[in-house]
């Protein structure tokens, strides 16, 4: 079972080394994946002995071309098990069908960056989206949404802008979610979070997507409280050709993307390039969007040991934002309905959108692959990542924006009326102007991982991962709307400021985080045991820089030292051929963020801040055969002293901080999933999540004094003890179908449900003694249906394939999202006080793709 | 093979049809409880509104014959069922600001219906306790007609009397003045002097005459102003006048009311707009005296002002214009610091606002989403505070 596994890349590096030879013989066969019986895209075949290989395509088909008469070709795909097959070319040219069946193989170097987890060894819970899922599904939808079949996961389009949807892992939001892109973590380094419309549109170049519930297969310490998503995108491809694809969807949706593929050049390059453009109206009223994204790889071979690969993408956009949540009656009562957007509004007769989003973040990765001697390798990533962007917004100042709507208070923002005010404003300032919060960043990071085959049955791997990031946040005014300037006296440097567009106002504030991590981990494996023990430390290193409340000089904090690390293991054992059990266990300490080291949006240094903690264990069952696989685990995470901490002023004007342990919550729960496939035109997925997510004891209420002994603050007892975690539905729940009416004509349906969604609310205010044990909102539970048809066919030579999806077919009214609020006076979360977005009703989008 | 898994389909279907529309639930009872359809409307009757109320419970004739209220405390007291019948898918907490018409100066004609000129005679004086044969207080006239007449609408006597005023004369001085009975009491008219007349060129028979009718408003306007220089507006007076109508000479009487510039014949009812505000709760209008305003910029500027641009919460408020209402932010806004800067906004802006008097703030806060919330503080003797129903 060591039969080395090459990807895509390697398949490439390896032609790039081969001799240019003269066909003779072409071998042909499909590859199928046993589980699910269909064609396995993106398998490598290989001559066996020789550096002569190919991948398979779509449909698992492969054509190689070989010198001699009598080959054996090797068959391999990350996560199943490698075959062998000689052919006698005289006798035949097809290997027919060659079904792979799950299992353990070696890694290709990315997938051991990106720390991919592999069938029936890593011990966790692992739901795995491949191409052709993601071709099919992919659709209008995000990142996020591609994953809503998988257990564990609440996904959203929020307010329904391009790029706005997130997503939530076993109940916790994006801070406790690790996202990986070829193994490189995307995490803002600061606060945490994910911003997915960072990366939207990117699904076209996404190979698989992982996501790995609990404590994940990664070897770095990433806060991977709720789980990991593992993306990968395209390498490098072996054959020369591309495909085109264009579309069309509801409300003027179009895309038009193409991808093409040298091949190997003679000079022994190979370079691949992706592109695509998106834009549309978007569902919701005032949410136009245009977007692009961009991928290339270049790979090279040095040597037989050495192999570079630059990969770089990117997917600049700008959308305008349903940025604000309003009430159910708001949306009942707007004439739009629940398109009504309130963050939008017409200047000279064009949309203006008040609430943008505009991003654009590069991402380039050099990788350098380094097969050291037989025993060892050494995989390194050295990356740079600079992010442009931020948030549009209305800046009042002597006028409010509110007042100035077209017909009534559900219509758009009147900009016309308030450039007249800004034109006649005494002394030519602006009345009020539009503004955006930038958040711009630098982020270069090195991640290197070394492999040594120590025995036959253990693996060590131990490595680095070293981060710079530089976070740049600052307001900008974007358009004065007819004025001559805007004043601003936030910057204690350039008092009653004169702003002209384009100028920083109100903050301007550096962000330097400073990130020294390693780690080790042990992999033993003896027959049907595989098992390992990881353990990772990180320093993280905190300054910040303030340009505006302080004078130069005392404008720096020194660096703020925090320790975290994570230690875990796991060990699976498959029972039979069919059964495998897998259990892990994980402690992890997580530094606390940003702005609970900096208070008060100053620098203001809480030096005591605390580490989070967090301890998981989970259980697993798995059953593979030929048409059935199913999974089953059991986790109980414990996340203690979320970040809660306070600041206080003593007598003399000096600051206190108080950091307040035990909002501790648990999260368990059941997960279930399936795959069966009755006969060779239907299969079906399915899955179902049990959470229960709760908030566990009330944290009493503290007095807090200075040394002296005057009391200078009050923390109130927080009353959370049962109370269950909002903004995720605990229950989910999901079915997919897939039937062949005919030959090469596919058409499928997915089924999702969602309860147990509770409101979000901040456990931090729940300091009222009266509400003690009274949830959150219940947000009704909903249930959507999803079809799709694929039909593939041929124009002349060139295989097309027609995709047609629709997305919440029955365009049924739902909440998605809903933030806690209360409308009768008691206190209470209700329907009634919940600011709400609804969910996006029937969109649908088509399009044909043909590859050359 | 599709026959093997219809099972599956229709179960599917089946799972789909039950749970088509979640929110249905939630919907109705929104309708039922809070709010479901609510808004804030502003409207004013018109003609065809005051006639539709002729068939409500204990509406007065003349609210639908004439349009108006007597005031706005009988309009206070019928509007609720007006807006219920016209308004009832407005849910609970809806708010109407009604703008109709309260009756100012009642005019039921200055018809001369029976004439009398009187002059007070000393057992007249004497009958009513006068001991020196004459009036010393415009009052003292106006009981001796009620005492002197037991009279109908329209009566109009010309009264010739003694008066003292020790202000103007040392003695008691003969006077000659109108006086009108009308909408239930007597009101004096003053009854145009020779000088007058000789003024206008009619002073041979001292009386107006036909040819001066296009005329007769500003004579009127002139004499009025003359007459009553420190007049305000809204005053009505009324004028007696002889008029020559070709064949008689008459006694008229107009009534006129002055509009700060000009006095001016009144023809019919003098109405005037007046708003009252109404809100559902519990399913019934009811009148709503409080005051509602959302936060302007300047307001925003003031309250962020006051709080102190360097503070958290007061430079929070004025980069964002929303309350950071969580308790766990260091721009935390307590109820009681919103009261506090509310407090200090409204005794700003309404300096004069008496015990009792409402306010209903509508302001945005930040609770981890951006929203509106409203809060209604009421002024007591000691300050304002929320207030609770």
């Amino acid at each position: 079972m060591r039969k080395t596994l090459r990807n895509y890349l390697m398949i490439a590096t390896m032609l790039l080394a081969s001799v240019v030879t003269f066909a003779q013989s072409r071998i042909t066969g499909r590859v199928i994946d046993s589980e699910t019986q269909e064609g396995l895209p993106g398998a490598s075949v290989v001559q066996k002995g020789t550096t002569n290989g190919t991948i398979t395509d779509l449909n698992g088909d492969f054509s190689l071309t070989v010198d001699d008469n009598v080959a054996t070709v090797v068959i391999s795909f990350v996560g199943f098990q490698t075959v062998e097959k000689t052919i006698n070319l005289s006798e035949t040219q097809s290997l027919g069908s060659i079904t792979l069946a799950p299992g353990a193989n070696e890694l290709s170097p990315l997938e051991i960056l990106g720390s991919v987890a592999v069938d029936r060894k890593t011990p966790v819970a692992v739901s795995t989206i491949r191409l052709e899922q993601i071709e099919e599904n992919a659709s209008n939808q995000e990142f996020p949404e591609l994953l809503k079949t998988t257990p564990g996961v609440y996904a959203t389009k929020t307010g329904g802008g391009y790029g706005d949807s997130r997503i939530n892992v076993r109940g916790f939001n994006s801070v406790n979610v690790a996202v990986l892109i070829n193994g490189v973590p995307v995490n803002d380094m600061e606060n945490g979070r994910v911003y997915w419309s960072n990366w939207a549109g990117l699904t076209d170049v996404t190979t698989t997507m992982q996501v790995q519930r609990g404590l994940g297969a990664s070897k770095v310490a990433v806060p991977s409280i709720g789980g990991t998503i593992n993306i990968l995108t395209r390498t490098t491809e072996a054959d020369k050709g591309g495909d085109a694809y264009t579309g069309i969807g509801n409300d003027g949706y179009r895309k038009t993307a193409f991808s093409l593929s040298t091949g190997l050049t003679e000079s022994g390059w190979a370079v691949s390039v992706q592109g695509a453009k998106i834009e549309g109206e978007g569902w919701a009223d005032g949410t136009q969007f245009l977007g692009y994204n961009y991928f290339f790889n270049v790979s090279k071979m040095i040597g037989d040991n050495h192999t570079l690969s630059l990969t770089g993408f990117g997917a600049p956009q700008r959308h305008g934002q349903r940025q604000n949540r309003q009430s159910i009656a708001t949306f009942r009562n707007a004439p739009q309905g629940l398109r009504y957007n309130a963050d939008w509004g017409y200047r000279n007769g064009q949309v203006v959108h008040v609430e943008d989003n505009f991003y654009h973040k590069p991402q380039f990765s050099l990788n350098h692959y380094w097969t050291i001697n037989q025993k060892s390798e050494l995989s390194t990533a050295v990356y740079a990542s600079v992010g442009t962007g931020g948030g549009g917004g209305f800046q009042n100042r002597d006028i409010s924006f509110g007042d100035y709507r077209i017909g009534g208070q559900y219509g758009p923002y009147d900009l016309d009326a308030i450039v007249e005010e800004n034109q006649s404003s005494a002394d030519g300032r602006a009345l009020a102007f539009l503004r955006a919060s930038r958040n711009d960043h630098k982020w270069y990071g090195v991640l290197s991982t070394y492999t040594n085959k120590l025995t036959s049955k253990l693996n060590v791997l131990a490595g680095i991962d070293g981060r710079y990031y530089q976070g740049i946040h600052f307001t900008e005014v974007t358009d004065l709307l007819g004025a001559d300037y805007a004043l601003d006296d936030s910057d204690i440097n350039n008092p009653n400021a004169v702003l002209k567009a384009g100028d920083k106002y109100s903050y301007y504030n550096d962000g330097i985080v400073l990130w020294q991590g390693g780690f080790v981990q042990g992999e033993y494996t003896d027959g049907p045991l595989s098992a390992f023990v990881s353990l990772a430390a990180s320093n993280t290193s905190y300054k910040r820089i303030d340009y505006f409340q302080y004078l130069p000089g005392d404008q720096e904090t020194d660096f703020q030292n925090y320790f975290g690390f994570q230690t875990k293991g796991g060990a699976n054992y498959n029972l039979t051929r069919n059964h495998n059990v897998f259990a892990n266990l994980g402690y992890f300490e997580k530094a606390p963020d940003f702005d609970a080291v900096f208070q008060n949006f100053r620098n203001d240094i809480n030096t005591d801040a605390e580490n989070q903690k967090i301890t998981s264990f989970e259980i697993g069952y798995g059953y593979r055969s030929a048409n059935f696989s199913a999974n089953a685990n059991l986790y109980r995470t414990s996340w203690r002293d979320r970040t809660f901490t306070r600041s206080f002023q003593g007598q003399e004007g000096e600051l206190f901080y108080a950091n307040i342990l035990g909002v501790n919550a648990l999260h368990q729960g059941l997960e279930l999933d399936f795959s069966y496939k009755p006969s060779k035109k239907l299969s079906i997925n399915g899955m179902a999540s049990f959470g229960d997510w709760t908030w566990q004891d009330n944290v009493d209420g503290v007095n807090i004094f200075d040394e002296n002994q005057n009391q200078i603050g009050t923390i109130s007892t927080l009353y959370i003890g049962g109370l269950k975690v909002g903004d995720a539905a605990q229950t989910t729940a999901a079915i997919a179908a897939s039937y062949d009416i005919v030959e090469d004509f596919q058409i499928g349906l997915t089924f999702n449900h969602y309860s147990n969604l509770y409101a979000e609310y901040d456990p931090t205010d729940r300091t009222t003694e009266t509400l003690e044990g009274e949830q959150a909102w219940e947000v009704p539970a909903y249930n959507l249906l999803d079809a799709r048809v694929r039909y593939d066919f041929k124009i002349g030579t060139l295989d097309a394939s027609v995709f047609g999806n629709v997305q919440n077919i029955f365009d049924v009214e739902y909440i998605s999202d809903a933030f806690d609020g209360d409308s009768d006076g008691d206190g209470i979360g209700d329907a009634g006080g919940a600011a709400v977005y609804f969910g996006v009703g029937r969109t649908w989008t088509s399009g044909i793709k043909i590859s050359f | 093979m599709w026959s093997k898994n219809i099972n599956l389909w229709v179960a599917l279907l089946a799972l789909l049809v039950f749970a088509c529309e979640p929110l249905d639930e939630t919907f109705e009872e929104l309708d039922e409880s809070t709010s479901g359809l609510t808004a804030d409307i502003e409207i004013t009757l018109t003609d065809d509104d005051y006639e539709d109320m002729e068939d409500f419970e204990g509406v007065p004739s003349y609210v639908y014959s004439d349009y108006y209220f007597a005031d706005d405390v009988e309009a206070g007291a019928l509007l609720p069922a007006y807006l219920n019948e016209v308004y009832p898918h407005l849910g609970n907490g809806s708010f109407a600001s009604v703008t109709f018409n309260i009756i100012d100066v009642p005019f039921s004609g200055t018809d001369v219906d029976s004439l009398i000129f009187y002059t007070v005679s000393d057992q007249d004086y004497t009958d009513l306790g006068h001991n020196f044969g004459n009036f010393d207080a415009r009052s003292e006239i106006i009981e001796f007609l009620e005492f002197k007449y037991d009279v109908e609408e329209g009566t109009h006597v010309v009264l010739t009397f003694e008066y003292y005023d020790g202000s103007r004369f040392p003695q008691t001085q003969e006077e000659t003045d109108g006086y009108y009975f009308a909408n239930g009491s007597w009101n004096y008219a003053f009854r145009v002097t020779t000088a007058y007349y000789e003024k206008f060129d009619r002073n041979r028979f001292n009386n107006f005459t036909a040819a001066d009718d296009d005329n007769l408003p500003g004579y009127q306007d002139y004499i009025l102003s003359n007459e009553f220089p420190s007049a305000v507006a809204g005053d009505v007076k009324y004028i007696s006048y002889a008029y020559y109508n070709g064949s008689t000479t008459l006694q008229l009487v107009d009534a006129l009311i002055y509009d700060g510039s000009n006095w001016a014949r009144i023809e019919d009812n003098v109405l005037e707009p007046f708003t009252l505000s109404f809100s559902k709760k519990e399913g019934e209008w009811v009148p709503d005296l409080t005051i509602k305003f959302r936060l302007s910029a300047a307001d925003a500027t003031f309250i962020a002002e006051w709080k102190g641009l360097d503070t958290g919460p007061g430079g929070n408020f004025a980069q964002f214009g929303s309350f950071d209402i969580r308790s766990s932010s260091a721009n935390y806004w307590s109820p009681e610091d919103l009261l506090a800067a509310f407090s200090a906004l409204l005794m700003d802006k309404y300096p004069n606002a008496e015990i009792d008097q409402k306010f209903e703030i509508t302001y945005v806060i930040y609770d981890g989403a951006v929203k509106d919330q409203s809060a209604v503080l009421i002024l007591t003797a000691d300050g304002y505070i929320y207030f609770e129903e």
